[in-house]
C-alpha cells in the first residue's frame, strides 16, 4: 500500500512537473505521457519510450525543477505493485491490513500462497486450516472450518476475486493473474499451493489440486467487478459440479490420514461435514453465478 | 520421588514447567520458541496434567497482538496464564506487557531469545527482543543452559505469584532453546514445593468476578495519574530478595543454587566479565582453564536483570577488581552504551556512596558487542576479551568475533585457543536435511545420555535453504558437565553422511590429530584413497587421521532401507567411536530399534536389525598410504562470469566462510543485488527431466508447474542453431502464429532443477508405442551434467522471444516469457513457487513487491542467493520483505 501511494503521489507530482516545464518538452508529448492509458504491455512499452523521449530532454535542461522531474519521471510509466503473502498473514495476523487495502479501492494486486498452514514456521494451524486436519496447534484435528476469504473480498463489490489452482486448470490460473493485475483496483488472488506440511507425495503435488477441485473442497472462480459494471453477473464460476467425495482427496494428505489413524470417529465425522460443506459451498456460488446482473 | 534424567532441548524444558504450573496458554508460532508451544499443545492433547491435577488449556491466536491480549484477558480473570515467544513477536506484545505490569498481574512469558528485523531479519539467537521490553516494567529472569530453563522456568513462576511482577524467562535462540543436554527433570513435588497454594487462591481473587465487582483500566489524568504510576515502587524494591528467598528455597528442594548475581572465578581476581544468557556457560569454562595456567580472572552472570539490584550486583564482586568487560548480545545504535553496560556503570556510581561498597578505585568498565545473531561466542574469543583487559586502556563499546574494518571496534584474539580436555568426545556429523542425519544423532545422544553416566550435548546447524540443505550435528559426551556453548572446532570424530559434501565443505579441516573419520562411499576399499581430493589426503596424512568406509547407499537399498542411510552411519558411529565397546553398542542400537520401531511389527525390527548387522560388515578401514595422489583442482565456487560482488561476497557465504567477511564487505543498508541464485549451481537432483521432442506437443504445462524455473520453452530462428553443443535439442514450432521453420527448444537447468518430478506428472503427451514414456521422463543426473551445463548456457543465451507476439493469457505463450523468479531454495515440489515465478513472467519488469514473511520470503529473500532475477534489459522485481503483520 505504502508503495501505491508513493508511485501514485510521484506520477501526480511528475505530471506537476510537466506541466510546468511544458514549454521546453513539448505540450503534445506531456499530453501524451499523461494521457496514456498504459492498458496492455505494447501500450506500456509506448509509454516507456515516450517517458525516455521526455526524460532525455529534461535532462539536458539541468534546472533544480528538471531535476525534480528526473527523480519522480519513472512513476509515470505503469507499475505492478504486488502485495504477496502466505494463508498466515492474509487470513490471520495481517487480515486487519488485508482488509484495509482491499477496502481502499486502491490498484494493487494481492497474491495469496495458501498452503493452509503457518509453513514457515513448520506447520501451524491458520484460520486456512481445513475442517478435520491435524496441524500444529491442533495436534487433536482442527474443530473449525476454513474461513472464506474470498467471499469476504468480494462483499466490498469493487475488489477483483480469483480462487485458482494451477494443477486443476492452470488456463485459468493464467487468465486470474492477467485479469487480476489488468484490474484497475485492488485485487486478489488467493492460490491453493501444496506443501510438505500436508503429509503429501510431493511428486504428485499438482494431482491434489485436481482431487482437490474435483470434489468442491476447493473452487475455482473468477469475481471481476467490471463485468458488473457491464450489466454482467461479475462472478464466473470456473470449477466443473463436484464429482467426488472428499475424502478421495484428503485420504492421500497425512494431515488427514493421522486423524484417522488416531481418531477414526472423529476423521469420519470431520470428513462427512467437509464434504457437506464442500458441496454446499459449490451449490451457493453457483446459485451466485447465475444471478441476473441485468439491469433492464 | 526419583528425578529422571532427560535428554531435551530448552524449549522442551521450558513448556514442561509452563505446562504443568498453568491452566491456560495462549500460543502463537515464531522461531525459535514455536516448539514450546507446540509441547505445550501436544501435551494437552495426550491428556498431560497440570501439578493441580487439570489439563491445561491451549489456544493458538492470530497474532501475538492477539495472543497477550488473551493472555491479560485470562489473567484479569484470575487464571494461571502463560505465552511464548520472541523477537517480534515479543515486540507486539510491549503494549500488553505494560498494562499486564501496571496491573500488578502474576505472569511468566517464556521467551527463546532472538534477533529483531532491522538490515534484514534473522531466525537466530541474541538479547535484541528482550533488552526492547526492559521498559515494561517487568522482571527478567536469564536461564544460561537447558538445565538453567527447566530451573529458572520454576523459579520464575513461583517468584511471580509471590511478587505480583510479572516476569520474562528468557534464554537464547537456538543455542539454549535447540540444545539437546542431558539434564535432571523436576518433579511434581519438586514444583508443588515451589509454589504455595495460598499464593495462586491470591492470584485467582484477584481475578475480576461480577460478584465483587471492581473497575480497572481507567483513563486517569494530569491530577493523579503520576502518583498512580508511583505506586509500585515497593513491589519492584521488595522482588529482588524475594527472588533470592526463592532461588535459595530451590537450592534446598533440587539441590541446585543460584544467586541473582553468580560470581564464578578467583577470590582475587583482578578482570571480571560481565555477561548474561549461554555465552556464560562458554566464559565459565574459559575462566577454568584461565585459573589453571595462573591467571587471576572471573566472571558475573547476571540472572535477575529486572529488577536490577546494585547491592547485589556490587556485593558480588570479589573486592580486587581492577577492571570490567560488560557484554552485551544487543546493540543499541546511538546510545550511550549497550543496556548492561550502562547498568553497570551506574551500578558503580549510584554505589560509590553505600555502606556496602567494597572498592578503594573504581574499576575500569569497558563494553563490549558480541553474538549477534547466534554468531559464535568461543573461548578463543573469550580469552581475546580478557587479555585486552590486561592493557592500560582496553577498547571500549568493542566487538568480539567479527572483523570491523569501518569502524575498528573489533578485538583480535587467537582463534587457535582452546579449552577442550582431551578424552572427551566431540563428533561432528555433516549430512543433508533429507537424509535423517539428524533424526538419527539426536537418537543416538538419548542413548548414549540415557544409557550411561556420560554427560551429552547435541547442537545442530542447519543451512536455511529448504530444498537440499545441509545439516550439520555437533555432539559432545564425556564425564563432566558440558558447558561448552559453542560449535566443535576440535572434533575427535567426523562422520560424512552424503559424499558429494566432502566437495561443499572442507570437512577434515575441525578434525584433531589422531580423530576418526567416518565416510559413506559407493568406492572400495582400492579405489577409494585415490579419489580424494589431495587435501583430504593430506589432513588424513597429516593429522593421523583413522579412515573409515562405508557403503552406506548400497546397504541401504540391499537391506530394504530405501533411501534411509540414517540407521547404518549410526550404527557404524557406535561401531568405531569407542564410547561403547562394540558388541554393547550393537546391542544398545537394536535395543533402540525395539523400541521405535517396536509396533510397526517383527518384520520391520527383523529389517533395521539386518541392516545394523549389514552395516557392521561392509565398514571398512582404509589403510591409509604416504601417498598423495589425489587431485588437487577445487571446484569453482560460483563460475567466473560472475559479477564482482558475487565473487567477493556472495561465494564467500556460500563457501560457508561467511564468518570471515568483514564489516565493509556488507552492504551498508540491507540493500543486495538480485538475480544471485544463477551463481549458486546446487547440484541436488539425483534425477532430472530429459526431453524428447518428437512426443512433445509443445503445450509448456511442464515449464509452468515447475517450483524451480529450471524448465524452460523458447521460440527459434533456425540459424540460432548454427553453432550449438552437439547435444542440444530442438524441433519444428508448432503452432500458426510463429513463422515457417521456427524452431522450439525446452531446455532443463539441469543443475538447479531439484527433481521433483513436477513437470513430467503434468505432461500429457505420450509415446503411443510406449505409454509409459512421456515427452519428458527422468533420468540420472550425474551423467547429464557437463553435457547439459553447456546446453543451458547456450539456451540462455538465444535471444528471449518478443513479448509483444506472445499471447500472455494463456498457458503456452505464458511460458514463453522469462521468469524473473528462478532457482530458489523453496521445498521439492513446493506448491506457492510456481504462482510467484507466473507473475513474474507476466509483469516481472515493472513490478514492486512487499513480500510478508513467510516461506515466500525466506526462499525469496533468504543470503547467499536471491531467486528474483533481471531481464537482458536490466529490469526485473524489485522486492522487500514486510514484516509479517504488517503487509500492506
Ligand atoms: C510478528 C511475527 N510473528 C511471528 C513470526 C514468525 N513467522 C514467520 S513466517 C510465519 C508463518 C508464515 O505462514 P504463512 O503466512 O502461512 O506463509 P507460508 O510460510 O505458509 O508461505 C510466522 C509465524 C513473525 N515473523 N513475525
Ligand atoms: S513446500 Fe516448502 S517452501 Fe513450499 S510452502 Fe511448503 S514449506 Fe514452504
Ligand atoms: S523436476 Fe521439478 S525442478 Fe526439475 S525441471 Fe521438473 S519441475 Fe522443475
Amino acid at each position: 500500500m505504502g508503495y501505491r501511494l508513493t508511485i501514485d503521489k510521484h506520477r501526480e507530482h511528475a505530471i506537476e512537473l510537466m506541466e510546468l516545464l511544458q514549454d521546453e518538452i513539448g505540450s503534445e508529448l506531456v499530453t501524451a505521457i499523461t494521457s496514456a492509458s498504459q492498458a496492455n504491455e505494447p501500450e506500456i512499452f509506448e509509454q516507456r519510450a515516450r517517458v525516455k523521449e521526455m526524460t532525455d530532454i529534461v535532462e539536458r535542461l539541468d534546472t533544480p525543477l528538471a531535476r525534480q522531474l528526473l527523480s519522480v519521471a519513472d512513476n509515470l510509466v505503469k507499475k505492478s505493485v504486488w502485495i504477496m503473502g502466505g494463508d498466515g498473514w492474509a487470513y490471520d495476523i495481517g487480515f486487519g491490513g488485508l482488509d484495509h487495502v482491499i477496502a481502499s479501492g486502491k490498484d494493487v494486486n494481492i497474491l495469496v500462497l495458501d498452503t493452509e498452514v503457518y509453513s514457515n514456521t513448520g506447520g501451524q494451524k491458520s484460520k486456512a486450516t481445513p475442517l478435520g486436519a491435524v496441524a500444529k496447534f491442533a495436534a487433536a484435528g482442527k474443530p473449525s472450518p476454513k474461513k472464506d476469504l474470498g467471499m469476504i473480498a468480494m462483499s466490498y463489490k469493487n475488489v477483483y476475486v480469483a480462487s485458482v489452482a494451477m494443477g486443476s486448470n492452470d488456463g485459468q490460473t493464467v487468465r486470474a493473474f492477467m485479469e487480476a493485475e489488468a484490474y484497475p483496483g485492488p485485487s486478489i488472488i488467493i492460490a491453493y499451493s501444496q506443501c510438505i506440511a500436508h503429509g503429501i507425495d510431493m511428486t504428485k503435488g499438482m494431482n491434489q489440486q485436481k482431487l482437490a477441485v474435483e470434489s468442491a473442497y476447493w473452487t475455482l472462480y473468477r469475481y471481476n467487478p467490471l463485468l458488473a459494471a457491464a450489466g454482467k453477473n461479475p462472478l464466473l464460476l470456473d470449477s466443473k459440479p463436484p464429482k467426488t467425495h472428499v475424502r478421495e482427496y484428503a485420504m492421500n494428505e497425512a494431515r488427514f490420514t493421522i486423524l484417522k489413524r488416531i481418531n477414526p470417529k472423529m476423521s469420519d465425522h470431520y470428513l462427512e461435514e467437509s464434504d457437506l460443506a464442500a458441496k454446499e459451498k459449490y451449490d451457493y456460488y453457483a446459485k451466485l453465478a447465475a444471478l441476473s446482473y441485468d439491469k433492464a | 520421588m526419583n528425578r529422571k534424567m532427560v535428554t531435551i532441548d530448552g524449549n522442551e524444558a521450558a513448556a514442561y514447567i509452563a505446562h504443568k504450573t498453568n491452566e491456560i496458554c495462549a500460543i502463537y508460532p515464531i522461531t525459535p520458541s514455536s516448539n514450546m508451544g507446540e509441547h505445550a499443545d501436544a501435551f494437552s492433547a495426550q491428556g498431560r496434567r497440570n501439578i493441580w491435577g487439570t489439563i491445561p488449556t491451549v489456544e493458538a491466536m492470530q497474532s501475538e497482538g492477539g495472543a497477550a491480549g488473551a493472555v491479560h484477558g485470562a489473567l484479569q480473570t484470575g487464571a494461571l496464564t502463560t505465552t511464548f515467544t520472541a523477537s517480534q513477536g515479543l515486540l507486539l506484545m510491549i503494549p500488553n506487557m505494560y498494562k499486564i505490569a501496571g496491573e500488578l498481574t502474576a505472569t511468566v512469558f517464556h521467551v527463546s531469545a532472538r534477533s529483531l528485523a532491522a538490515q534484514a531479519l534473522s531466525i537466530f539467537g541474541d538479547h535484541s527482543d528482550v533488552m526492547a521490553t526492559r521498559a515494561t516494567g517487568w522482571a527478567m529472569l536469564s536461564a544460561n543452559s537447558v538445565q538453567e530453563v527447566m530451573d529458572m522456568a520454576l523459579i520464575a513462576q513461583s517468584s511471580t505469584l509471590q511478587t505480583r511482577i510479572p516476569f520474562i524467562h528468557f534464554f537464547d535462540g537456538f543455542r539454549t532453546s535447540h540444545e539437546v543436554l542431558k539434564i535432571e527433570q523436576l518433579n511434581d513435588d519438586d514444583i508443588k514445593g515451589m509454589i504455595d497454594d495460598e499464593w495462586v487462591i491470591a492470584h485467582r481473587k484477584r481475578g475480576m468476578n461480577p460478584n465483587d465487582p471492581v473497575l480497572r483500566g481507567t483513563a486517569q489524568n494530569p491530577d493523579v495519574y503520576f502518583q498512580g504510576r508511583e505506586t509500585v515502587n515497593p513491589f519492584y524494591e521488595a522482588t529482588p530478595e524475594i527472588v533470592q528467598k526463592t532461588m535459595d528455597r530451590f537450592a534446598r528442594i533440587a539441590g541446585r543454587s543460584y544467586h541473582l548475581f553468580d560470581y564464578y572465578g578467583a577470590e582475587d581476581a583482578e578482570r571480571v566479565i560481565v555477561i548474561m544468557g549461554s555465552g556464560a556457560e562458554a566464559v565459565e569454562e574459559t575462566v577454568d582453564h584461565m585459573l589453571a595456567a595462573g591467571e587471576r580472572v572471573g566472571l558475573v552472570k547476571i540472572r535477575l536483570f529486572r529488577p536490577f539490584s546494585i547491592k547485589h550486583f556490587i556485593n558480588a564482586l570479589p573486592a580486587s577488581v581492577k577492571k570490567i568487560a560488560v557484554l552485551d548480545r544487543t546493540k543499541e545504535p546511538g546510545g550511550a552504551g549497550e543496556p548492561m553496560y550502562q547498568d553497570v556503570i551506574t551500578a558503580f556510581a549510584e554505589a560509590k556512596s553505600e555502606a556496602y561498597y567494597q572498592f578503594d578505585e573504581m574499576p575500569l568498565i569497558v563494553g563490549g558487542r558480541y553474538g549477534l545473531s547466534s554468531k559464535e561466542f568461543t573461548p578463543a574469543m573469550i580469552k581475546g576479551i580478557y587479555d585486552e583487559l590486561i592493557k592500560d586502556k582496553p577498547k571500549n563499546h568493542f566487538t568480539i568475533g567479527i572483523r570491523d574494518d569501518v569502524s575498528f571496534t573489533s578485538l583480535d584474539f587467537d582463534p587457535e585457543y582452546h579449552t577442550s580436555k582431551p578424552g572427551n568426545f566431540r563428533g561432528l556429523f555433516y549430512g543433508l536435511g533429507s537424509d535423517g542425519t539428524v533424526g538419527a544423532n539426536k537418537n543416538s545422544i538419548k542413548i548414549i545420555g540415557e544409557g550411561t553416566d556420560n554427560y551429552a550435548q547435541g547442537y545442530f546447524v542447519y543451512d536455511s535453504k529448504k530444498s537440499g540443505s545441509t545439516t550439520t550435528s555437533h555432539l559432545r559426551f564425556g564425564k563432566e558437565k558440558i558447558r561448552a556453548t559453542y560449535l566443535i572446532d576440535k572434533a575427535s570424530f567426523i562422520a560424512c553422511h552424503q559424499y558429494e559434501l566432502l566437495d561443499q565443505f572442507d570437512i577434515l579441516s575441525n578434525a584433531e590429530e589422531g580423530a576418526t573419520f567416518l565416510l559413506t562411499s559407493h568406492l572400495n576399499k582400492d579405489e577409494i584413497w585415490g579419489a580424494l581430493p589431495r587435501h583430504y589426503q593430506k589432513q588424513i596424512v597429516d593429522k593421523k587421521i583413522k579412515f573409515y568406509v562405508i557403503d552406506a547407499v548400497t546397504v541401504a537399498k540391499e537391506t530394504g532401507m530405501g533411501s534411509r542411510i540414517n540407521t547404518i552411519m549410526q550404527t557404524c558411529f557406535f561401531a568405531i567411536s569407542g564410547i561403547f565397546p562394540k558388541d554393547e553398542a550393537i546391542a544398545k542400537i537394536k535395543e533402540a530399534i525395539k523400541k521405535t520401531y517396536g509396533n510397526k511389527g517383527d518384520v520391520v525390527v527383523e529389517k533395521n536389525y539386518n541392516a545394523v548387522d549389514q552395516s557392521v560388515s561392509n565398514l571398512f578401514q582404509v589403510d591409509v598410504p604416504n601417498t598423495l595422489n589425489g587431485s588437487d583442482v577445487r571446484r569453482l565456487i560460483v563460475p567466473e562470469a560472475a559479477p564482482d560482488f558475487v565473487q567477493q561476497v556472495t561465494a564467500e557465504i556460500i563457501a560457508g566462510r561467511g564468518d570471515a567477511l568483514p564489516v565493509s564487505a556488507m552492504p551498508i543498508d540491507g540493500t543486495w543485488p538480485t538475480a544471485t541464485t544463477q551463481w549458486e549451481k546446487r547440484n541436488i537432483a539425483l534425477e532430472v527431466p530429459v526431453w524428447e521432442p518428437d512426443i512433445c506437443i509443445q503445450c509448456n504445462k511442464c515449464a509452468l508447474v515447475c517450483p524451480h524455473a529450471a524448465i524452460r520453452p523458447k521460440i527459434t530462428t533456425p540459424d540460432a542453431f548454427d553453432n550449438a553443443p552437439e547435444t542440444i535439442k530442438h524441433i519444428g514450432a508448432k503452432g500458426r502464429e510463429w513463422e515457417a521453420d521456427s524452431q522450439y527448444i525446452l531446455q532443463v537447468a539441469v543443475e538447479d532443477c531439484t527433481g521433483c518430478n513436477l513437470c513430467v506428472e503434468a505432461c500429457p503427451a505420450r509415446d503411443k508405442t510406449n505409454l509409459s514414456r512421456k515427452a519428458i521422463n527422468m533420468a540420472d543426473q550425474r551423467p547429464l551434467r557437463d553435457s547439459e551445463r553447456i546446453n543451458w548456457d547456450f539456451f540462455t543465451d538465444l535471444p528471449e522471444v518478443d513479448r509483444g507476439n506472445v499471447k500472455a493469457g494463456s498457458v503456452k505463450g505464458s511460458q514463453l516469457l522469462q521468469p524473473l523468479f528462478e532457482f530458489s531454495g523453496a521445498c521439492v515440489g513446493c506448491g506457492e513457487t510456481p504462482y510467484v515465478k507466473l507473475a513474474s513472467q507476466l509483469f516481472g519488469d515493472r513490478m514492486v513487491i512487499a513480500n510478508a514473511t513467510g516461506c515466500s520470503s525466506i526462499y525469496g529473500g533468504n543470503l547467499p542467493t536471491t531467486p528474483w532475477a533481471k531481464n537482458n534489459a536490466g529490469r526485473g522485481p524489485t522486492w522487500n520483505n514486510s514484516l509479517f503483520e504488517d503487509n500492506a
